[in-house]
Formats: structure tokens, C-alpha cells, sequence
């Protein structure tokens, strides 16, 4: 064989492994988004596995029945709940880097290695105790109960103090010269020049708000103010035969973070190969 | 006079770094502190059962009594036995993704997105998704019955219950954690590689030989964060095994969280609590230290 023909032979082999281990996330997403889709009664008289993958019918009964039991109102909680994490998890965090990275002495450096070390550990460990503290201060049951916890994450403040180290000294003290305080610096500075990292930090804070089950299911008691993964697991039983409303609620879950996800996955990578989350 | 003026500066940079980190402390307190502070007083009290409001110190009593009992030992042993099967599929499935996907070939960019689509799955999707699909009914034994292969239990079965609750999870992270082997590839200078190649390395010793140790550090990465994410999985359990069956899938998050809801014995959860946070914090310490080594 010939070297030419044996890249070639060894570009298809690769191609075909790269559609394989592809399928395997694939197909599962794909029956997902067929099956929330499917008209109800074709899904209990097909019996053929490979039909399952087929669209065959077109029904929107799982959403419209979603709706009617309030789903949109637990996915707008959720999406306020998660917005408010992006935006108040930003400001903090962006704010405690800044002081980082502004203040050298050893105080700083204990303070970054408990606030980061901390926020590392997922706050559902704590779920248990935190119930005790909110509902004391008369916290549970409402948006702010949601977010205040998440507003804390550790690989967020890490990015951002990263971000913030790889900003040219020389600016921050020609910007010093001109008489710019530490806030004037932070604002027209530094933030600007940290574009990238805030948006993968927004992610994190996003995805970590979005994904959360526990906590809003220990902390908000009242139905009406139950978050989308919450609603959808109160109406859902493994065993039940009507899967389309999971499905269909299901899908609105996935697709919301999904479409955040494919704009900026690629800025992810990128971000995460110039900060240290190596 | 200059000794004084420099204690004025440090007071002010002081000052500075407390307004700048004032919120983030702020929210660390309240939501980690208090109830850290919380758990660790209430693990060493007992309450009176027909009087809630007095409480007396115990001592150790709590733990004493945790670490007595068969169940509590088989709780760790099923929460150990989880990470260790979810671990290796991680670790060698994200691995496996970020080379094949730092390839040449056609559609790259595609399937790299197909395969980090499931970390976008919230939790509870996953746990919907794979419940209806490894149900007895479901696709899945379907399609075993189809091909000729006798139907699986999964979930609803004590022998495959935790490994089917580890596949999904595995399932459902691989993709993330290869983002950060594709950026920790994507770092390796070409012409370490091509150096390799002039020397006439084979793919395999290429492999071996030159990447994996230049990958140690994110894979270490990998690793520990994901150990500390597998710990608090809790939907995919509560929702589909509720621990059993015949508590084969009762995690230490899973059975902190029921000891305190569905038996109602705070102190004994918070005892739990103490022990699974111990746990956990000896992890992160190792990711922090990972962390600190990249900079």
C-alpha cells in the first residue's frame, strides 16, 4: 500500500470512528426530541424500535398540556431565577477578583484561597442546614431564595481573577497617573478588557442555576413558585405510560441552555485554555 | 514617618480589598459558613423527641452512632463504589472524546458539539429521559429484545441499579469535562509533536509517550472536580430509585438529604452532613491545589 492510500484508508477509519462515538450522544437526543413530538396514540401501538427514531406524526399534545398545567410559569421562574445568578454572580465575583488581583498582601491571598476554595464546593452539599438558615431569616419560598446561594462559585471568581492578572500593569497605572480610582479602573478597565472570560463566568453561573434541583426543591414549598426541573419532576413517574408532557418540558429544559451553549462553547474553550481551569 | 505612612497604605489596601470582596464574603458567610457552623453545632446535639425546643449536647454520640451502624457503613460503601465507577468512564471517555475530536476530519466541529450537547441536559432531563428509555418496557429492552438479548433490569434492578444511575451520569458529563482536554491538547506545542513524529513515533507511542504526560495536569483536573460533581448527584437516584432498590443506590447525599426530610432527624443528617462535607473538603483541597499549580 501505498503512503498516500494508507492516510487516506486511516482518514476514513477516523471519520467513521468520529460519527460512531458521535451517534452515541446523538441518537439518544434525537429519540428525545421525536418522542416529545409524537402523536400519543402512535406511541402505544408502535412496537417496532427502529420506528421510535422515525418522525412519523406531528402532535404538540405534550406541549399544550404542559402549558395547561402552568409549565410556562414555573420555566419563567427558572429563567428569572437564572438570569438574576448570571447578573448579581457577575457583579460579585467580578468585584472580588478585582480585589484580588488590586491587593497583593497575604490577607488577599488567604481571603481568594477560602472565598475560591469554598465556592468549589457545591452549596447542595450544604442543602440540609441551609433550609434551617433560610427559613430562619425568613428567606425560603421566594426568587431571592433561589439565587442567593449561587451567586457564590468558585471556578467564576478564579476566571475572572485570571482574566484580571493577564491585564497589562503598565494601563492600570497609566490610568492611576490620570488619577482613576479603583472603581474607574475596575468599570473602564478591566472589564472591558475581560470580555470572554465574564461570558464563560455567565455560563457557569447560568448552567449552575439552570441545573439546580435539590435546593429549589428543599427551599420552595409553595407549588406555585416551583422551578421547571421541579415541576417537571412532580409530574413525573418512571414507570408512567405518559411520557409526552415530560418529554415536551423536557425539551424546553434542554433547549434554552442549549442555545447559550452553542454560542459560546466555542468561547469556552478558547477561555479555558488561556485561564487555569487546566 | 515613612514606617507610618506605609502602615496608612497597608490599612488602606486593606480597606480597599474588603469593599471589593465585601459581597462575595458576604454571600460566603451566609451560605456557606452559617450553615457549615450550623451542621457542625447540631451534629453534636440530641433533641428532645416530645420536646422540640430543648436540645442537650451529646458529644460525639451522633457519629458514634453512625459509624455503628451496618447501614450507615453500607451508605459509604455504595457512595465509594459510585465514584469508582463513574470515574474511570470520565476520565477515559472525555479523553478518548478530545483526541478523536482534535483529529483532522471532516465535520469535527459537529460532532464535538453532538458530544458536549448532553452536558446542556439538566439533571433532571437526563433522569426523564434515561427513565423512560431503561424503563422494563422501554426502548432500550426493546431493542435488546429485537437483536435476540434477554430484557434488563436497570434501575428497577438491585444488582444494576447503581451502575445504570453511573452510566447515566456519565453519560450526561463526558462531553463537558472533554472541553477541557481539548483545551488542555490544543496547548501542546506542534512542534513537540512534530519532533516525535521526525523520530519516527508510532501514533500509539506519540500517544503515550508524549501527550499523556503533558496532559497529566488537566486530566488530574478532570479527575477531582469531577469526583467532587459525582458526590451531590441527587435527582437521577431520588427520582428513579429512591435509594433502592433494596438501598442499593442510597448515596450519602441521597440518604443525608432523606434522614432529614422523610425521618425527620436533624442531627442525625447533620452528622451525615458533617462526614460527606469531610469527604468533599479533602477533594477540593486537591482541586484547589490544581488549580494554584496551573498559574
Amino acid at each position: 500500500m501505498t503512503a498516500g492510500a494508507q492516510t487516506r484508508v486511516r482518514r476514513l477509519g477516523l471519520t467513521a470512528l468520529g460519527a460512531l462515538s458521535g451517534f452515541v450522544f446523538l441518537i439518544p437526543i434525537w429519540w428525545l426530541v421525536v418522542a416529545a413530538f409524537r402523536d400519543p396514540t402512535e406511541a402505544l401501538s408502535s412496537t417496532s424500535v427502529l420506528g421510535t427514531l422515525i418522525p412519523r406524526s406531528f402532535s404538540l399534545d405534550g406541549f399544550r398540556s404542559a402549558i395547561e398545567d402552568g409549565y410556562l410559569r414555573a420555566v419563567g421562574i427558572s429563567l428569572a431565577a437564572a438570569v438574576s445568578t448570571v447578573v448579581g454572580g457577575l457583579v460579585v465575583s467580578s468585584l472580588a477578583a478585582y480585589g484580588f488581583v488590586a491587593v497583593r498582601t497575604r490577607l488577599s491571598k488567604v481571603l481568594f484561597a477560602v472565598v475560591v476554595g469554598s465556592f468549589l464546593l457545591p452549596f447542595e452539599t450544604l442543602a440540609v442546614p441551609l433550609v434551617s438558615v433560610f427559613s430562619d431569616l425568613g428567606l425560603a419560598n421566594g426568587l431571592p431564595a433561589l439565587i442567593l446561594p449561587a451567586l457564590g462559585n468558585g471556578l467564576a471568581v478564579f476566571n475572572l481573577r485570571q482574566a484580571f492578572l493577564s491585564v497589562p500593569l503598565e494601563l492600570a497605572e497609566a490610568q492611576y497617573m490620570d488619577g482613576a480610582g479603583h472603581l474607574r479602573r475596575f468599570w473602564h478597565l478591566y472589564l472591558p478588557l475581560c470580555r470572554p472570560a465574564l461570558i464563560g463566568s455567565g455560563m457557569i453561573l447560568f448552567v449552575s442555576q439552570w441545573d439546580s434541583y435539590l435546593w429549589p426543591l428543599l427551599i420552595i414549598s409553595d407549588n406555585d413558585n416551583a422551578t421547571a426541573s421541579v415541576a417537571i419532576a412532580s409530574n413525573f413517574g418512571p414507570l408512567s405510560s405518559n411520557t409526552q408532557q415530560a418529554f415536551a418540558e423536557v425539551l424546553v429544559l434542554v433547549v434554552i441552555p442549549a442555545i447559550l451553549l452553542l454560542f459560546t462553547q466555542r468561547r469556552l474553550i478558547a477561555s479555558s485554555a488561556t485561564s487555569g481551569i487546566r | 514617618m515613612s514606617g507610618r505612612t506605609h502602615q496608612i497604605r497597608r490599612g488602606a489596601r486593606t480597606g480597599v480589598l474588603l469593599a471589593f470582596t465585601g459581597p462575595a464574603l458576604a454571600v460566603l458567610i451566609l451560605t456557606r459558613l452559617a450553615p457549615e457552623g450550623l451542621s457542625l453545632f447540631a451534629s453534636f446535639e440530641k433533641v428532645d423527641p416530645f420536646d422540640g425546643d430543648s436540645w442537650s449536647f451529646v458529644g460525639w454520640a451522633n457519629f458514634r452512632q453512625l459509624f455503628t451502624s451496618a447501614a450507615f457503613w453500607h451508605v459509604l460503601g455504595v457512595t465509594v463504589w459510585f465514584v469508582v465507577l463513574v470515574s474511570p468512564v470520565i476520565v477515559v471517555g472525555s479523553l478518548y472524546l478530545a483526541w478523536l475530536y482534535t483529529r483532522t476530519m471532516p465535520m469535527r466541529g459537529l460532532w464535538r458539539t453532538v458530544a458536549f450537547l448532553p452536558s446542556a441536559i439538566p439533571s433532571l432531563g437526563l433522569t426523564v429521559m434515561w427513565g423512560v428509555a431503561l424503563k422494563p418496557t422501554g426502548v432500550v429492552n426493546k431493542t435488546l429484545e429485537a437483536i435476540g438479548l434477554p430484557a434488563q433490569g436497570f434501575y428497577s434492578s438491585a444488582a444494576q441499579a447503581l451502575p445504570t444511575i453511573a452510566l447515566i451520569t456519565a453519560w450526561g458529563g463526558v462531553g463537558y469535562w472533554m472541553v477541557f482536554l481539548i483545551a488542555g491538547l490544543l496547548d501542546i506545542p506542534r512542534e513537540i509533536l512534530d519532533a516525535a513524529r521526525v523520530d519516527g513515533a508510532t501514533p500509539w507511542r506519540e500517544f503515550r509517550s508524549v501527550v499523556l504526560p503533558l496532559l497529566r495536569r488537566p486530566l488530574l483536573f478532570v479527575l477531582v472536580a469531577n469526583t467532587v460533581w459525582v458526590f451531590q448527584i441527587y435527582a437521577p437516584i431520588q427520582v428513579l430509585t429512591n435509594g433502592g432498590p433494596s438501598e442499593a443506590t442510597s448515596t450519602l447525599m441521597f440518604d443525608t438529604v432523606r434522614t432529614a426530610t422523610v425521618y425527620s432527624n436533624q442531627q442525625q443528617a447533620m452528622a451525615q452532613m458533617v462526614v460527606l462535607l469531610v469527604l468533599l473538603g479533602t477533594t477540593v483541597a486537591v482541586q484547589f491545589a490544581l488549580l494554584g499549580e496551573r498559574e
